[in-house]
């Protein structure tokens, strides 16, 4: 495929995690390139937010390399580690808004401790990521006041607030109606159109997969690790493995025994 | 990030009010400030008939780059100046495409004005009264509870009961008990040098005697419970509210204040009293030290001394006052706790609420029976 002349930009190596004696996966390898949209996906259990912390850096690794942009972030010292932390976004499950800030605060936080931007374009560029996720007018609303579908647009603002080069996004689709999920997922196709963010997703959302996926990697809990790697329109049309074919298209796994 | 200037703007007039501004470098959020102060001055110094901005040699253009762009075609557009960019990329199109511009214009939804003093005190009014009202409601239904696990006791988690009895009281008597022995030695001390003035440092015994078990024993007692226990029932019960579990029990058909608040009220009204007679013991015990290591007086005196003064009526008044205090204390503590909506920090000032509330409740009962308690 094309793959040879497109730019990695996360590279996973033989990574293990494990909780004490449990061990989570092993060897898991895998490649991000610039610009897709990566989903990482698998049956609850499988370790796919384990495997998402990994990479942000949030738990230590067992064994194995992370890198983001040609950095280790398993090796890299603190003051490495929160340069890397400038070029990445993470948009968490339920939004990990501070519940004690407003909307625009929110957003403003990573602008105003990492940019020497003046307070009103500090302002200015707080109404335009708002206005990104479709919530502009919500500056002075608190995240106690917006619904779930709208905590995580903001939690994707404020994700989106420094244009990281790569943003994670855990479960967007999760407790979601199938309407507010649709319009999430093309607000993430917009926005990789728009500023050409690479974005890798956690999530089990099958029609949220085939509509936004550009390639996926699957785990499985009792193989622990990669089981398919792929686009995952053709791994359900084309897949031998049974796993993988329940999975894209909703069977229960190994019914005769 | 740097807030060094990546870019250059060059001017060139170009004849008949035609200017001709080529951007180069990145176009950036590290110097977004910059660009728009250059931007608007340029505009503003040169004021042309027509803009031309050339965009050929932009490096480098991210969202807050775009919205500089934006931002500088409408100040454009303000001045009636004609502006058109030129050399436009696929990419910067795609980028400024995403800009939403009735979004930077659009007024906030909610707003964030400060209220004027007497809107203030109007809301601070309301506060007070929405609380007094909600406090008594929850008295209410604290006490119907109580009173219903008097006549049921088969239908109280009694090993709830146990569990709090464990936190609130016995771990609670190591901190207590030192914290009276200390009180009782001070006041021996600070006492026995204005009575050794008079020779009478024989009643030492007998004011410490006294202030303890009527006084500071319970009150000490009440105030160190309210910092250990009514503080942990109020975010126990408010971090349970916040994860919906208080709404889970409603649902299966319990009755929350039963449930939660009946078993930390029942324990603490078991502690307490308990943990005053200890505090009156630790506090008597720390001015026998005084009295017999540095006013030469035995042990034996010292203790008769003590006992003159306190009759069984007086420590039944201690206890009961007791265990008036773990009512209010526990009681307070877990109507705030039920008081919590939204987050984190909510649990965190109910915690603050219940402490202060607490005390406050105390002293201001321990008023009312100091009086009641002359009078009667």
């Amino acid at each position: 495929m094309e793959r040879s002349d497109r730019k990695t930009i996360v590279v996973v190596e033989n990574l293990t995690a494990r909780f004490g004696s449990n061990t989570i996966f092993q060897g898991v390898s895998f490649e991000v390139y610039q610009g897709e949209i990566f989903v990482i996906l698998g049956g609850s259990g499988c370790g796919k937010s384990t495997l998402m912390k990994h990479m942000i850096g949030l738990y230590e690794t067992e064994s194995g390399k992370v890198m983001i942009h040609g950095v280790d972030i398993t090796k890299a010292d603190e003051r490495l580690l929160k340069k890397i932390r400038l070029d990445i976004g993470v948009a968490f499950q339920s939004g990990g808004l501070f519940g004690s800030m407003t909307l625009a605060e929110n957003v403003a936080l990573p602008l105003r401790e990492y940019t020497g931007l003046s307070r009103e374009a500090i302002d200015l560029v707080v109404k335009m990521k708002l206005g990104m996720v479709n919530l502009a007018g919500y500056e002075n609303h608190l995240p106690e006041e917006l619904s779930g579908g709208m905590k995580k647009r903001a939690g994707l603002a404020r994700a989106m607030a420094l244009d990281p080069m790569v943003l994670f996004f855990d479960e967007p689709s999760a407790g979601l109606d199938p309407i507010t999920s649709a319009e999430l997922d093309s607000l993430i196709k917009t926005i990789r159109a728009g500023i050409g963010t690479t974005i890798v997703i956690v999530t089990h959302e099958l029609q949220s997969i085939f509509n936004i996926a550009d390639r996926i990697i699957m785990l499985d809990k009792a193989a622990k690790g990669i089981i398919a790697e792929g686009d995952p329109r053709w791994l359900r049309d084309n897949s031998s493995d049974p796993r993988v074919n329940a999975f894209f298209n909703r069977k229960v796994v190994g019914q005769e025994g | 990030m740097d807030t060094q200037k990546t870019y250059n703007i060059h001017v060139r007039e170009e004849g008949g009010g035609e200017v001709l501004l080529s951007l180069s470098g990145r176009i950036e959020i590290g110097n977004l400030h910059l660009f728009l102060s250059e931007a608007d001055g340029l505009i503003h110094k040169i004021s042309p008939g027509s803009l031309r901005v050339d965009l050929s040699r932009v490096e480098y253009l991210d969202s807050a780059g775009a919205l500089g762009l934006l931002q500088m075609e409408d100040w454009a557009k303000a001045r009636s100046i004609s502006l058109q960019f030129v050399n436009m990329t696929e990419e910067a199109k795609r980028i400024m495409g995403l800009i939403n511009r009735e979004a930077l214009s659009m007024k906030p939804l909610a707003s964030d004005k400060k209220l004027n003093i007497i809107e203030q005190i109007g809301e601070g009014s309301l506060k007070m009264f929405n609380d007094f009202i909600s406090i008594m409601t929850f008295l209410g239904d604290l006490l119907t509870a109580l009173g219903r696990s008097f006549f049921y006791p088969r239908g109280v988690r009694w090993e709830d009961v146990l569990f709090y009895l464990k936190r609130a009281g016995v771990e609670g008597l190591p901190i207590v008990g030192l914290i009276s022995f200390l009180l009782g030695l001070i006041i021996a001390f600070m006492s026995s040098l204005q009575l050794k003035q008079f020779g009478a440092s024989i009643y030492v015994a007998s004011l410490v005697g006294v202030a303890m078990v009527s006084e500071l024993g319970p009150i000490m007692t009440a105030i160190i419970v309210a910092g250990r226990s009514g503080s942990a029932f109020a975010a126990e019960i408010g971090t349970m509210k916040v994860n919906e579990e208080v709404d889970a029990l409603v649902t299966m058909g319990f009755d929350p204040t039963h449930f939660l608040a009946v078993p930390k009220v029942l324990a603490a009204m078991v502690a307490v009293p308990v943990l005053t007679l200890y505090s009156d013991f630790f506090g008597i015990g720390g001015g026998l030290v005084v009295g017999v290591l540095g006013l030469d007086l035995t042990i034996y005196t010292y203790v008769q001394e003590t006992m003159k003064v306190i009759s069984v009526v007086s420590i039944f008044k201690s206890l009961l006052k007791s265990v008036v205090f773990a009512v209010l204390i526990a009681g307070i503590g877990c109507q705030r706790g039920f008081q919590v909506r939204g987050g984190a920090q909510a649990v965190g000032s109910a915690t603050t609420s219940a402490v202060v509330a607490g005390i406050f409740l105390v002293v201001v009962t321990d008023s009312a029976f100091a009086i009641l308690f002359t009078y009667i």
